[in-house]
């Protein structure tokens, strides 16, 4: 165990995992937190929870993190590149292991100019990757990224790091799962799959590679609202590949039943994906829509959730 | 006494040092719209400096290319597919693959990358380690290389300029 987080543990015991997502509100309310935080209790193993997403200014995911412990559910604080240096980010996660935070998931973080403060100024002092080695040797070298060594207790994550099976260049996204495993990450998740085939054919190329039995890998999935959601999704979000096929499923399914039809083409996603050879589980991103997630985890057959 | 040793004694006159860095920053910027990180990864990256990545990745591309273009500027292309064609072209995808760039010393940025090298600053290796396979002759070697360097820098005279774009971090 190298954490010893419920997540680790269900990987581990060879369960089909299930982690999900929790977008903090763009207030202080606790209110929202608790709310959203009795959705996704019992059905699903960890929760993610986004550091300032978009880069819109949000509630701070470690803060977040420990209200979610409190609640009695598993955080999986997400640490980006975009706000914080070296010395910020080795401080926040000292502070986030004080807590009792054991899932961590490295980003290298959206550019400012997609979110709610295109003026400020990013810093990108290290990338995903370095983030990754770093934090791997403050766990099993008790060492800073400076080379100093750590005195007392050193923070113990499960690393968790992403992929997108779908951007640009495609050949060389196995190769650069393959640098992010040896960096240091225990976990993928990847982005939103639509397009199965295209998944499976990355999903083939990294088992060639040898790397589902190097690291577990969740394939994301999301349901979509509506019609508008899957258009802009297809068009305009970088690195999504929506497939015609499910913006029309989307038009032909009348206006009071489309929301079904999401939910509907969502667990559909979620048995396929389970079929592909090194998918260990999935990572349901149910963006601003937390109230699908019991819905989904039910009729995919993923409840009740093991207890290890 | 060895090519390194004369190096490392000629840049520790202050004004061969500033004017050997002056033709390499301008060299390097005509053909490489290098950015004077100081720790120069060129060898590693098919020629292309990753530093032009709004996002300063030096590993690999973010997840965000659409159709080969960057993210943040949908009309430039992303700096990670401009790596993989060339670095292909050249043969030597494995610098993409084995290679483990770490954090950048930020000290050494606007300083130069020759001199660092010479140092012993940057733990990066000789460039005519990575650049050449050993197990090509030099002679059929230094043409394809000199050919893509001058097709990158084609691309980058006659596409859209990295140094015009708004949100470029101010590195």
């Amino acid at each position: 165990m190298k954490a010893g987080s419920n997540l680790e543990k269900v990987l581990a015991a060879g369960h089909f995992a299930a982690t999900g997502e929790l977008g903090p509100p763009k207030s202080a309310d606790r209110e929202v937190i608790e709310k959203k935080a009795g959705y996704l209790k019992g059905h699903v193993d960890a929760v993610n929870i986004t550091d300032c997403q978009t880069a819109v200014v949000r509630m701070s995911s470690i803060s977040v993190g420990t209200m979610l412990l409190g609640l009695g559910l598993e955080p999986t604080i997400q640490m980006t590149c975009r706000d914080r240096n070296r010395i910020a980010i080795q401080a926040d996660l000292l502070g986030a292991a004080a807590l009792g935070i054991k899932n961590l998931l490295c980003l290298t973080g959206d550019h400012q100019k997609f979110g709610n403060h295109p003026r400020a100024k990013n810093v990108f002092d290290l990338d995903s990757m370095q983030l990754l080695q770093m934090v791997k040797a403050m766990r099993d070298e008790k060492r800073f990224e400076c080379g100093e060594e750590m005195e007392g207790r050193e923070p113990r994550f499960f690393i968790g790091a992403a992929a997108n099976p779908f951007a640009d260049p495609f050949e060389y996204r196995p190769h650069r799962l393959a640098k992010k495993v040896a960096a240091g990450a225990d976990f993928i998740q990847t982005q939103i799959v639509f397009n199965v085939p295209k998944f499976a054919e990355f999903m083939k190329k990294v088992c060639d590679l040898g790397l589902h039995e190097k690291v577990y890998i969740l394939a994301g999935v999301s349901p979509i609202k509506t019609l508008g959601a899957a258009r802009y999704m297809a068009k305009f979000v970088p690195g999504m590949d929506v497939p015609d096929e499910m913006v029309r499923r989307m038009k032909e399914s009348p206006k009071e039943k489309r929301e079904e039809e999401g939910i509907q083409i969502c667990v559909e996603i979620i048995q396929q994906v389970r079929e592909i050879p090194g998918v260990a589980g999935i990572h349901l991103m149910a963006i601003e829509w937390e109230e699908a997630v019991p819905e989904i985890t039910e009729r995919a057959g993923l409840l009740p959730r093991p207890q290890v | 006494m060895s090519v390194d040793a004369i190096l490392e004694r000629a840049f520790q006159n202050r004004i061969f040092s500033q004017a050997f860095f002056l033709v390499e920053r301008k060299m390097k910027e005509w053909l490489f719209d290098c950015q004077s990180c100081g720790n120069c990864v060129l060898s590693h990256t098919g020629f292309i400096c990753p530093m032009r990545c709004p996002k300063s990745q030096r590993n690999g591309p973010c997840g965000g290319a659409m159709d080969g273009h960057c993210e943040v500027d949908i009309s430039k292309r992303c700096v990670w597919d401009e790596i993989w064609e060339s670095t292909n072209r050249l043969h030597r995808i494995d610098l993409l693959t084995n290679n483990y760039e770490g954090p950048p010393d930020w000290r050494l940025y606007g300083t130069s990358a020759w001199e660092n090298m010479v140092a012993g600053r940057l733990e990066s290796p000789s460039i005519f380690e990575t650049l050449f396979r050993k197990d090509e002759p030099l002679l059929r070697e230094v043409p394809r290389v000199v050919f893509q360097i001058l097709r990158n820098c084609y691309n980058l005279i006659t596409g859209p300029s990295w140094r015009r774009y708004e949100g470029r971090p101010p590195l």
